[in-house]
C-alpha cells in the first residue's frame, strides 16, 4: 500500500473514532450521590461579594453539598475582593468584608483570580502547594473535590465544648485536638465566628430582579477568634492519641443575630495551608 | 519529555560545533530566535489606587531559540516570571521551559511533536495561539501530522493537551481539519480553473475537534466527550473575498455557560469590495453558547479551543480604545461595515496630495431568547435580534497630507458601550462616548520626526470626560522619546481627577530595543465568560528590552 493511501486511512479511521467520540446526554442530568461514612469534615470556604452577580451561583452549589452530605461539608462564606466593597448607591452599603477575609484575600489572590471562587479544605489543584492560588476551584469543581477529600481518613478529631450566656453574649469555648495520626509541629488551630442567613442586598445575573434587597447571605465570616492562621498547636511533633485543649473567651456583638451564630474551628498544617479536619458549634442549640 | 529535547539540543548544538564566528551559521543549519524582557517597580499611589508589591520589582521575561537544518525544526522557549507583573495571572510564577517542539517535513507530510500553535478555518472551534500582552497561551502539547495527499487537498490532525500556566489542562484535545482549494484539485481537467490563470479561487474546508475529560462530578452526569464541528467557504477574486464559516457543539455544559446541555452554534460570514483608491467591507456574526474550552470548568481566557473573532473596529489610539468590545462567547449578534475611499490628489477634496476618509459602523446585541426550565437553559431565535445593545461604534477618520512633511489625521466617533454585560460588572449601566482625536506628524528632516496626539472623550457615565496628550519625537535610525498625559478631568469625584503622567524613551540598535519609561497606568477590568479579573492601577518605572537574532 502506497503511503498516501496509508495516511488517508488513518485519517479516516480518525474522522470515524472522531465522529462517534460524542456524549450527547438527553436526561437525566443527575445521578445520586454515594455518601460514604467516615469522621472526616469538609471546610468548603466560599469567596463571595454581594456585588458578584455569579456568586449566588456559587452559594447554591455550596448549599447543594451542605445538603448532600449533611454535616459532613461545613461552609463559611468569606466576602472579599471588590465585589464587596460598599457602595453608596444604597443597595449594598452593608460592610460584609473583614480583616481576616482582607488577609486570605490578598494571601491566596482571590481578587486576582476572579469570583466566586472557593476552596475544598485549601487543597491545592494537581498537588502544586508552591502556588497560594492553585487552591482556588471554580464552583462547578468543588463538588468532585468534596468527594475526593471525603475519602480521605480523618487526622485528628475536634471536640467544641462551650459555654455562652445570651444575656452578656460571653463565650467561652474549648477546644480538643484528638490526634489519629502523627501530628507535626507546623499544625495551628483556628476558630472563626459564622453567621447564618444575613438579610442584605446582593446582585444575582439571571434574576428577576438582579439586585435583590432581601438575598439570605449564608454562612457569613464574621471574625476569627485568634486571628487568620490560628494558634500553633504546641512546638513538638504529636503522636497517636494525643490530645491538645484549647480555650477562647469572647463576646458576640449585638450586630449579630446569636440565634444564627455558630463557631467553626479547623486544624490546619500552616506551611501548606492544607485543613485536616472541621467541625462547628452552635451558640444557642 | 523534557530532558529528551535537552539532549537533542545539545547533540545538535555539539555536533554542529556552533561558533560565534559562525555568526549564527552552522554548517548546515542556522538558529534563529528572539529575547524579551519588560520589568517594573512598583509605587503605591492613593489617588489612582497603585499598589507596591512585596517585590518591589517584578519581571516577566522569554527567550525562544529555533534551529532549521534542511526539513527539520526545533526550538524551545524559556519563560521567567519574577514575579509576574501585575495584571498578569500569579500562576505565571517561576521559571521553566515551557514551549518545545521538532517539527519535520517530508515530501507531503509534516509533523510536529511537543509544543505547536495552529487554528483550524477563522478558529470559531479551533485557536490554539499565544497573546503575550494578554497572559494568554493556550499552546499544545502533543502532536500534529500535516498531509497533501493531492493537489489542492490539505489535511491537518492534532491531538494533544493545552497549556496551563506552567502545567496542562486536563481535557484531551484531538481535531482534524480538511481543506479543498477547487482550483488546484481541478486544474487538470478544468483549465480555467487552473490557478495560474483562473479569475476566482474557491476554497471549501471542514473541521472536527473533540475534548475528552473525565467526570469526577458525583452530582451531575457529565459528556465526557464533546465535540464539535465547523464547514467554510471562501471565494477570492481580483476585487472581491467572500468569506463564511458555521460551527457547531454538541452539549457541554461549563463553568461558563452555568452547566446548561444546550447545543453551541456559530455563524460568520464577511465580504471585501476593494479597487484602487476604494474599498468596502462588511462582516456579520452570530454566536450562540459557543464557549469551547478543553477544560469544562475553566474561565477567564484559560484553556479556550473556540475563538470567535471579534468584527468592531480595533482601535489603536488611547481613548477610542478606551471602552473595547470583547465578543461574548455566551450570546451575541453583530455586524460591522467599513467604507474608505482616496480623494485622488488634484480634487477638490484630494487637495495636492489627496485625502482618505474612512468610515466605519459595528454594531452588537444579545441574542432573542426564552429561558427554559430544563437543562437546555433557555431557546434563540436564529435570525431574530436580542433588546439589548452591547456595542456600537460609529467612526469617520480622515487622512490628510498637507505637505510632503506634515501629515495630519482627524477622527470622530461615537461609542455606545453596554458595560455592565460587556464586562459583567454591576453599577455602571450603558456608556455614551464622542471622541475625537487629532494627530499630526511632521517630518522635519530625514532623521528628526515629531508626532503629536491630542484626545477628547467626552461622557455623562462611568468615570465622566478624558483628555489626553501624547507628544513623541523620533531621531531615526536609533532614538525616540515620548511624553503621554491621560486626564480623568471630567470624574464626578474630585478626588479621582488625576492626571496619568507618563514618560518613555527608546533606543534601538539593530534588532535590539531598550525602552525606560516611567509613569501611571490606570486600573480596568478584563471580564470573560461571566467571571472578571481586575487589572490593577500601577505607577513606576519600567524597563523593556527585546532582541531578535
Amino acid at each position: 500500500m502506497k503511503m498516501k493511501n496509508i495516511i488517508l486511512l488513518v485519517y479516516s479511521f480518525l474522522f470515524v473514532f472522531a465522529i462517534s467520540a460524542c456524549d450527547e446526554i438527553t436526561g437525566p442530568y443527575t445521578e445520586d450521590v454515594n455518601v460514604t461514612e467516615g469522621g472526616r469534615k469538609i471546610l468548603l470556604e466560599d469567596f463571595t461579594g454581594h456585588e458578584c452577580g455569579n456568586c449566588p451561583n456559587g452559594g447554591l452549589e455550596a448549599a447543594k453539598l451542605d445538603s448532600i452530605y449533611k454535616g459532613r461539608v461545613i461552609v463559611v462564606a468569606t466576602h472579599c475582593s471588590f465585589f464587596a466593597d460598599t457602595n453608596k448607591s444604597g443597595k449594598f452599603s452593608y460592610n460584609f468584608k473583614t480583616p481576616v477575609g482582607d488577609e486570605l484575600d490578598q494571601f491566596f489572590s482571590i481578587e486576582t483570580a476572579g469570583l466566586p471562587k472557593g476552596m475544598v479544605n485549601r487543597q491545592a489543584k494537581d498537588g502544586d502547594y508552591s502556588i497560594y492560588s492553585n487552591r482556588l476551584l471554580n464552583y462547578t469543581e468543588w463538588a468532585s473535590s468534596v468527594a475526593m477529600e471525603l475519602n480521605k481518613e480523618a487526622a485528628v478529631n475536634l471536640n467544641l465544648s462551650k459555654n455562652y450566656d445570651t444575656l452578656s453574649r460571653s463565650l467561652s469555648l474549648d477546644v480538643e485536638v484528638e490526634y489519629l495520626t502523627k501530628g507535626n509541629i507546623n499544625q495551628q488551630l483556628v476558630v472563626y465566628l459564622v453567621e447564618d442567613s444575613v438579610i442584605n442586598w446582593q446582585k444575582w445575573y439571571g434574576h428577576i430582579p438582579e439586585d435583590i434587597p432581601n438575598f439570605a447571605h449564608r454562612h457569613v465570616l464574621r471574625k476569627s477568634l485568634n486571628g487568620t492562621w490560628g494558634d500553633r498547636l504546641s512546638g513538638s511533633i504529636k503522636s497517636v492519641g494525643q490530645t491538645i485543649s484549647m480555650s477562647f473567651n469572647t463576646t458576640i456583638s449585638a450586630k449579630y443575630n446569636q440565634k444564627h451564630c455558630y463557631i467553626v474551628a479547623f486544624v490546619q498544617n500552616n506551611l501548606t495551608k492544607e485543613i485536616l479536619q472541621v467541625e462547628e458549634i452552635k451558640l444557642i442549640e | 519529555m523534557k530532558k529528551i529535547f535537552y539532549v537533542l539540543a545539545i547533540i545538535l548544538l555539539v555536533n554542529n560545533k556552533i561558533t560565534a564566528q559562525e555568526n549564527n551559521k552552522l554548517s548546515s543549519g542556522e538558529i534563529h530566535g528572539n529575547f524579551q524582557m519588560m520589568a517594573q517597580n512598583y509605587l503605591v499611589d492613593s489617588t489612582i489606587g497603585a499598589k507596591a508589591v512585596n517585590e518591589k520589582i517584578r519581571m516577566n521575561s522569554f527567550a525562544n531559540l529555533n534551529f532549521i537544518k534542511g526539513n527539520f525544526k526545533a526550538g524551545i522557549r524559556y519563560e521567567s516570571y519574577e514575579k509576574a507583573l501585575l495584571g498578569f495571572d500569579p500562576r505565571y510564577n517561576g521559571s521553566d521551559i515551557t514551549y518545545r517542539y521538532a517539527t519535520y517535513t517530508n515530501d507531503d507530510l509534516e509533523f510536529t511533536i511537543g509544543n505547536f500553535y495552529e487554528q483550524f478555518g477563522s478558529g470559531l472551534i479551533f485557536r490554539s495561539y499565544e497573546e503575550r500582552g494578554l497572559g494568554i497561551d493556550n499552546a499544545m502539547d502533543g502532536i500534529r501530522v500535516k498531509y497533501k495527499p493531492t493537489n489542492g487537498v490539505y489535511l491537518k490532525g492534532i491531538v494533544g493537551k493545552q497549556r496551563f500556566y506552567f502545567a496542562k489542562g486536563e481535557g484531551i484535545v484531538r481535531g482534524l481539519d480538511a481543506e479543498f482549494n477547487l482550483n488546484e484539485i481541478f486544474s487538470n481537467f478544468l483549465p480555467e480553473f487552473n490557478p495560474a490563470n483562473a479569475r476566482y479561487t474557491y476554497i471549501l474546508g471542514g473541521s472536527m475537534v473533540g475534548k475528552y475529560q473525565a467526570d469526577n462530578d458525583p452530582i451531575r452526569i457529565l459528556p465526557e466527550n464533546v465535540a464539535a464541528f465547523s464547514g467554510r467557504f471562501n471565494f477570492i477574486s481580483d476585487k472581491f473575498n467572500f468569506y463564511t464559516e458555521y460551527a457547531n457543539k454538541i452539549n457541554d455544559p461549563s463553568l461558563t455557560n452555568g452547566f446548561i446541555y444546550k447545543r453551541g452554534e456559530a455563524l460568520f460570514l464577511s465580504a471585501n469590495y476593494s479597487v484602487k483608491g476604494f474599498s468596502l467591507s462588511a462582516s456579520a456574526k452570530r454566536v450562540d453558547n459557543m464557549d469551547f474550552r478543553s477544560d469544562r470548568n475553566a474561565d477567564v481566557n484559560n484553556l479556550t479551543l473556540s475563538f470567535l473573532p471579534a468584527i468592531s473596529k480595533q482601535h489603536t489610539y488611547a481613548l477610542p480604545a478606551f471602552y473595547p468590545y470583547a465578543t461574548q462567547p455566551l450570546g451575541e449578534m453583530g455586524e460591522q461595515f467599513e467604507v474608505s475611499y482616496n480623494f485622488k490628489k488634484g480634487s477638490k477634496l484630494g487637495g495636492k496630495y489627496g485625502t482618505l476618509v474612512t468610515f466605519n459602523f459595528s454594531n452588537a446585541t444579545n441574542l432573542d431568547t426564552t429561558q427554559t426550565s430544563n437543562e437546555q437553559g433557555y431557546t434563540a431565535k436564529f435570525w431574530s435580534k436580542g433588546k439589548t445593545l452591547l456595542y456600537r461604534d460609529l467612526n469617520l477618520e480622515v487622512v490628510k497630507k498637507i505637505s510632503p512633511k506634515l501629515k495630519t489625521t482627524y477622527t470622530y466617533m461615537y461609542q455606545v458601550f453596554n458595560k455592565d454585560k460587556v464586562q459583567n460588572v454591576s453599577g455602571y449601566g450603558t456608556v455614551y462616548a464622542h471622541i475625537a482625536v487629532f494627530e499630526t506628524q511632521y517630518k522635519i528632516n530625514s532623521k528628526n520626526t515629531f508626532r503629536a496626539e491630542l484626545q477628547s472623550l467626552r461622557t455623562k457615565q462611568d468615570f465622566g470626560d478624558w483628555a489626553v496628550a501624547l507628544a513623541e519625537y523620533t531621531v531615526s535610525p536609533h532614538w525616540f522619546f515620548a511624553a503621554l498625559d491621560q486626564y480623568n478631568y471630567g470624574n464626578a469625584k474630585e478626588e479621582k481627577r488625576a492626571h496619568y503622567f507618563s514618560g518613555s524613551f527608546g533606543y534601538t540598535k539593530n534588532a535590539t530595543r531598550f525602552i525606560l519609561g516611567y509613569g501611571k497606568q490606570r486600573e480596568g477590568y478584563l471580564c470573560v465568560g461571566g467571571v472578571c479579573r481586575l487589572i490593577p492601577a500601577s505607577y513606576g518605572l519600567s524597563l523593556s528590552i527585546s532582541s531578535t537574532f
